[in-house]
């Protein structure tokens, strides 16, 4: 995958994510690679950039038995974002599959 | 791949940055491993989940550092030296440009005042009557009015003219000003 794409997806997914709520990177990390299939390290320099973008904000916060959580949280400019990169995945998707219904194919086309 | 050496690959991998940027990113790691661990996952599988240090690494120092500040004296000398190449640029090409096209736009202005006079004084010509008596004066009057008309036509034109001459030369002086300075063209 383009990696610019793959970032601005990637993005996309994290600050979704943290609509419902603040979440620590292990959660996001095994949520994403559970549905897209990514590697697990893949997400932390995405958290990392989101962070030094003032999109995310961290705090630590104590787990039960274990070291201190860092816990990311949506800023008001991150969802701002969110709600961008949202419309353009939109207007994407939608390009790509007219595209592919137009084509008349099916994703099992075994010709 | 053991959680030592993941560790110790990603460090190595990562020793571009600064070292309290490294700290952070591995500390990251670190808690990602404790967490994992904590719930039983084996060693062997979170190093394999999370995927190849090198390449997380990768991720981290390609990102294009911030741009820096740029010290004020390159700047200033870029813009002295944008100033100068302009300069040049504007005695050879713009200067003799704009001097022919402010001479048409003088030499149209006196044509319209000459056309004027000229109007003005058929307009008046009854007066000439007093000491020359051969003039188809009714006639004269009639040309001299519809010239003062194609005077007023001529007039508005130039006005708008003028106008877009001005704010040309306007727009182009403040363009120069901002490179000088060193800004882009607005």
């Amino acid at each position: 995958m383009h990696i610019q794409f793959k970032k601005g997806v990637l993005e996309l997914c994290v600050l979704s994510q943290l609509v419902k709520g603040d979440r620590y990177g292990y959660e996001l990390a095994s949520d994403l690679a559970r549905t897209i299939k990514i590697a697990d390290g893949t997400l932390y320099p995405v958290l990392r950039r989101l962070k030094s973008d003032g999109y995310v904000s961290t705090y630590l916060e104590e787990s039960s038995g274990g070291p201190p959580r860092k816990y990311y949280r949506l800023t008001p400019a991150g969802d701002g974002f969110r709600r961008e990169l949202h419309a353009e995945w939109y207007t994407f998707v939608t390009g790509v599959n007219r595209i592919i219904i137009e084509a008349g194919g099916k994703s099992d086309d075994k010709k | 791949m053991t959680k030592n050496e993941f560790m110790s690959r990603l460090s190595a991998a990562l020793g571009a940055l600064p070292g309290p940027e490294r700290d952070d990113i591995l500390a990251d790691f670190e808690e990602h491993f404790a967490t994992a661990l904590s719930g039983g996952k084996p060693e062997e599988e979170v190093t394999r989940d999370l995927g190849d240090p090198a390449e997380i690494a990768a991720q981290y120092t390609s990102e294009a550092p911030p741009p820096e500040a740029e010290p004020v004296g390159t700047r200033v000398g870029r813009g002295l030296l944008a100033g100068m190449g302009l300069l040049l640029f504007d005695l050879i090409l713009g200067l003799p440009i704009f001097a022919t096209v402010f001479a048409v736009w003088l030499a149209l202005w006196a044509v319209v005042l000459s056309l004027f006079a000229t109007g003005l004084g058929l307009l008046l010509s009854p007066i000439a009557l007093l000491w020359y008596r051969p003039i188809p004066w009714g006639a004269a009057m009639l040309f001299g009015l519809s010239l003062l008309g194609l005077t007023g036509l001529l007039t508005m034109g130039m006005y708008y003219v003028s106008k877009c001459l001005f704010r040309g030369t306007a727009a182009y002086i403040r363009s120069h000003i901002s490179i000088i300075k060193g800004g882009r063209l607005s």
